[in-house]
């Protein structure tokens, strides 16, 4: 813990540099309390399509926030285009699959990896696990999943909340120095 | 069975934008859909309305009851990137007046009644842009498309 004394002559001066702090102090709170919302808005981001029926999951490990400033506010970055993987967009704003994009959706063979010299086995949707695959199987158009939106309309429900309260706490501190 | 409000500004909104097209782009076979999947099930261009609703929040400290502020995405479907901007443009001026709300009964899976209860109004956009830039790995249907979001609010008569 840091105390500070202040030995100052004159009330308003006094008064004056102690709203100074506080203030500072609210808009510290602020900054840290913003950076984590940015962070809630990846996780969220990555919740949502966890939460789809497809393997998504090298698309949600991607997708991270990265505090690119602190000096004069607060900087949270989600999701560098570059480190995402090309089909980003197609699966948050839903698309038809076609030659150049399929895939398979997630279930695996009831006996085990198929076998090259046979006939092979039976692809069975649902349980087991499998990858993102550029097969030429699956043509049905994949719904969005609006993973963008959806955090975003949380980011909104969490920012307005956390603005509440650091200005009622902000204005509380400038009605009592003001007394 | 009586639909409840999200689904009367579907039904309302399509029956509007139905009645818009026909008037203004009757000879472009232009389709309106509600459900994604039915999009690429013939030909384009196509508009696709779906209505999201967002949590709703209290009308007023003490009141019981629940702002809806009701949130619709309008997909537009276009056979090039022409025809996108035009389309959007036209829907955007369209929005600007307000659009009439039915109440509407079903019955056997078909509308049995539907009343003028009052007007849908938007209040704020959400979205105007194209959707889907990286072209590169799209099927025609999905090349050229945009979307336009919007909050809105039912006032009842």
């Amino acid at each position: 813990m840091i105390t500070i004394r202040i030995d100052w002559q004159g009330k308003k001066g006094l008064d004056n540099l102690i709203r100074y702090i506080k203030n500072n102090m609210v808009y510290g709170e602020a900054q840290e309390k913003i950076r984590i919302i940015g962070h809630h808005a990846a996780d969220n981001m990555q919740k949502a399509i966890k939460e789809t029926g497809y393997n998504l999951d090298k698309l949600a490990n991607s997708i991270l926030a990265e505090t690119i400033s602190t000096t004069g506010g607060v900087e949270v970055g989600i999701g560098r285009i570059e480190s995402l993987p090309f089909y980003w967009e197609m699966f948050n704003t839903g698309f038809k699959p076609g030659a150049a994009l399929s895939f398979v959706p997630i279930g695996g063979f009831a006996d085990g990896a198929p076998d090259a010299s046979k006939s092979g086995g039976r692809w069975q949707v649902g349980g087991g696990n499998s990858s993102f695959f550029d097969l030429n199987i699956n043509k049905k158009p994949v719904e969005p999943i609006e993973y963008i939106e959806k955090s975003m309309r949380l980011l909104d429900m969490e920012l307005t909340e956390t603005m509440k309260k650091l200005g009622e706490k902000f204005i509380e501190g400038m009605g009592r120095e003001s007394k | 069975m009586a639909y409840r409000i999200s689904r009367n500004i579907e039904g309302s909104i399509i029956e509007w934008l139905q009645a818009a097209v026909d008037a203004d782009w009757a000879s472009f076979n232009i389709r309106i859909v509600k459900a994604f999947t039915q999009v690429y099930n013939g030909s384009l261009p196509v508009f696709c309305v779906q209505v999201i609703t967002p949590n709703p929040t209290k009308l007023e400290i003490g009141s019981a009851t629940w702002l809806r502020n009701i949130e619709v995405s309008i997909r537009i479907f276009a056979q090039e990137d022409g025809a996108r901007l035009d389309l959007s443009d036209w829907l955007l001026e369209k929005i600007e007046s307000s659009i009439p709300y039915y109440s509407y009964t079903v019955s056997n899976g078909s509308v049995s009644e539907k009343v003028l209860s009052g007007k849908i109004n938007v209040n704020t956009i959400l979205r105007d842009e194209k959707e889907l830039v990286n072209l590169e790995n799209l099927e025609q249907a999905d090349k050229f498309r945009h979307i336009i979001s919007f909050l809105c609010r039912v006032a009842t008569s």
